[in-house]
């Protein structure tokens, strides 16, 4: 063919042996990447799993979303939390993990965001297995239940959807998503119940709205119910029922829209006994405002149907285009005051069970659950976009305790109150302040320490993660700190990846049987990205010496 | 009108010619996107980034600026502005058509893509212009080069090769 003739045809020696050159190098680098990107260290012998007593089943440790840790499957106290070392750490590939960890007999299963899930052996941290399917962003935690085949795992990846997948193998049994929406974030951590699998849904408008270009938004959040088994969409409830309406227009072409918004990227809770779903929502995108943003949910687990809506921050609107001073942003933007935290169905102390939510606001809030009703509403700190209250509160029955985390990063506060960052610990009865133990912002020359993520509360004490990288075990009794470590340092791990400790944010971390694991380092909006994946286990303090010298060369600064 | 080519332009006018069509075709592309509201909707963005729209447009608009120009004369805007043609290396005609599409303007938006993190594909492309037949690679893949026009440049002094044909 003279234009395949015509290519090489006319070049001098030289240049012919240049263009070979140079696409052979090409060629080959691109092979030898792919190669690479296969190949991990630290696998394990033996690939089995022992799948026996997984935990936990819930993101908040229970249906009831306490993150509370009964003493069968704890053995970490007050009275021994001091004994906590570090086993081992782990490089994980993402700088921004956002997993919760599921731990059976030998192993913890954890999701590597982009990477995919893993199946660590927990004595060694070797990797028992790797899913690694290209979809599988994980974004959640990991979900469990004893299916016909075995034990199946199910988590959520932010853009395909949930996935089911089998424990033993690794292998993805099903996936599924909605098509209820165009650009649905599954960001939050789905619930298990009643033989479905009830996924909250987000949106990628909240990104988008960054595009000047984009015409910002006509989605709405929402939560979607599957079949556990067979992963086939039940129900779907959209946060907002209006159709989205053109409001305006910019840069003479681009049309703007609403309502939208009002996601939902928390887990829900769920009360067996009325049969209930509750989840908060977030604010709304664009104008008009709903009744339905910065809202607590009440919906018929079997049916989808909406029972009550208790919204707590009218007229909220804020999208990421604000943050930019972009045209997308609403013309009189809100606070964006979300609930992030699931809410928490605890016993209030006087027999009655009233479900608690906490408020980006920093406010915390107490609902009778049939109703909606406020019991009373508490507030704690000066809030902002980031929280107030962030990721999850926890709550102890046995004690009358409800804790509360505060962040109060410097964020768009809204109200008077000033910053408090620290660990809060109210009556479950009346929201009043049994004790409270603030970070010290003053002498801290390094990040904002604020409680942001998630906690976890168990016999005598509660753990909560900083985003400076601290991690503390307050004690129930009067918030003293039992125990601390800095995870802001680099670590020697076991798979060789270097790791680097960071913020403690999102899922926060996990007490079970006799190990403290939580990831250290998340980068997202704006915090301080690492790569450590940390697991602590109680040393007996006979032999403290002789184990605390071999983990010293675990961790170095 | 007649004119006089020399070949191997001058890299800098080469260079000054790349710069205008770089931003000429992406602002054509702003433009065009927003007056069609391709990429404007939830819907684009279904199934991620919609890289197939954002390509689409960038054609569009490269052949809406530079398609007529190409044919006729083998010339972008950019090349049309700074007196420079794109020519059969073998026999100094306009390449066809289909050549310039397909096999030289494929390599149009490396730059682009170096803006991304892609900046060693530019420098494979470019790399070729310090050879001694002063060509990109798009060009020793296409089988062309830029030559100047004459006369409204002044002759290039190492120019050695003798003035070709006029049109």
């Amino acid at each position: 063919m003279k234009s395949s003739s015509s290519v090489m045809r006319g070049l001098t020696f030289f240049s012919k042996v240049q263009v070979v050159l140079v696409l052979s190098v090409l060629v080959l680098s691109i092979f030898f990447q792919s190669i690479f990107v296969q190949v991990h260290a630290a696998d394990c012998e033996e690939s089995q799993a022992d799948l026996a007593g997984a935990f936990p089943q819930y993101w908040g440790i229970d249906e009831h979303s306490t993150r509370f840790v009964p003493a069968e499957h704890t053995t970490i106290n007050a009275t021994n939390v001091h004994q906590l070392k570090l086993k081992w750490a782990y490089g994980l590939e993402s700088n921004s993990p956002r997993s919760y960890p599921l731990v059976t007999k030998d192993t913890i299963f954890f999701g590597d965001s982009g990477a995919g899930l893993l199946a660590l052996d927990r004595e060694t941290g070797c990797v028992r297995w790797r899913h690694e399917d290209s979809e599988a962003d994980v974004a959640s935690a990991i979900l469990s239940r004893v299916t016909e085949s075995g034990l199946t795992l199910y988590f959520t990846s932010r853009r395909e959807g949930v996935f089911a997948v089998d424990a033993a193998t690794g292998k993805t049994l099903w996936k599924a998503s909605i098509d209820d929406e165009p650009v649905p974030l599954y960001s939050g951590t789905p619930l298990l119940a009643q033989g479905k699998i009830f996924v909250p849904i987000s949106s990628e408008e909240i990104g988008l709205s960054l595009n000047p270009f984009y015409g910002c938004c006509t989605t709405s959040g929402g939560m979607a119910a599957f079949d556990a088994t067979t992963g086939e969409q039940l129900w779907y409830l959209p946060t907002i029922e209006e159709p989205a309406q053109v409001i305006g227009r910019h840069f003479f072409f681009v049309e703007e829209w609403g309502p939208s918004g009002v996601p939902v990227w928390s887990a829900p809770t769920f009360d067996a006994e009325s049969g209930l779903l509750f989840y908060g929502t977030g604010e709304n995108y664009t104008e008009p405002a709903t009744l339905t943003s910065d809202a607590i949910f009440a919906v018929d687990a079997a049916t989808g149907q909406r029972r009550w809506v208790k919204q707590f921050t009218a007229g909220d609107t804020f999208n990421m285009g604000c943050v930019i001073g972009g045209p997308n942003c609403p013309d009189s933007p809100g606070p964006d005051l979300d609930f992030g935290a699931p809410p928490v169905l605890a016993n209030n102390g006087r027999g009655e069970t009233v479900l608690y939510a906490g408020q980006k606001s920093g406010h915390v809030h107490a609902m009778n659950p049939r109703t909606g009703d406020v019991y009373w509403s508490k507030h704690l700190s000066r809030g902002g976009y980031l929280g107030g209250i962030h990721w999850g509160i926890a709550a102890d029955e046995q004690a009358g305790l409800l804790y509360v985390p505060i962040s109060d990063f410097p964020s768009g506060g809204h109200s008077d109150l000033p910053a408090v960052p620290g660990m809060f610990a109210l009556n479950l009865s009346d929201g009043t302040i049994r004790w409270k133990n603030l970070q010290d912002t003053d002498s801290v020359a390094g990040f904002w320490p604020g409680l942001s993520a998630g906690i976890v509360a168990a016999q005598g004490l509660v753990v909560a993660g900083d985003l400076a990288g601290g991690i503390a075990a307050y004690s129930a009794q009067d918030g003293s700190v039992l125990w601390q470590f800095d995870t802001a340092k680099t670590f020697t791990t076991v798979n060789g990846v270097p790791a680097t400790g960071a913020s403690i944010d999102s899922h926060g971390p996990l007490l079970v049987d006799d190990l403290l694991i939580v990831a250290s380092g998340y980068g997202g909006v704006s915090m301080q990205p690492g790569n450590a994946l940390l697991v602590f286990q109680l040393v007996e303090d006979s032999v403290d010496a002789s184990q605390t010298n071999s983990l010293e060369g675990v961790a170095s600064e | 009108m007649s004119e006089i080519r020399q070949p191997n332009a001058k890299i800098w006018r080469r260079a000054l010619a790349g710069g205008i069509d770089f931003c000429l075709v992406p602002a054509f592309a702003l433009l065009l996107m927003l007056v069609t509201g391709l990429l404007e909707s939830a819907e684009a963005y279904t199934g991620g980034f919609p890289y197939l729209r954002v390509f689409f447009l960038g054609v569009t608009s490269y052949l809406i600026l530079n398609g007529w120009l190409l044919w006729q004369r083998g010339q972008t805007l950019g090349k049309y502005w700074l007196k420079l043609k794109i020519v059969n290396s073998q026999d100094g005609k306009t390449p066809a058509l289909w050549k310039l599409i397909f096999l030289r303007a494929l390599f149009f938006g490396l730059p682009h893509a170096a803006l991304i993190g892609f900046w060693y594909l530019v420098l494979i492309d470019w790399v070729f212009l310090f050879g001694k037949d002063r060509c990109c690679l798009h060009d020793l893949i296409a089988g062309t080069s830029v030559a100047s026009v004459a006369p409204a440049l002044p002759v290039a002094p190492e120019a050695k090769t003798e003035p070709q044909s006029a049109d």
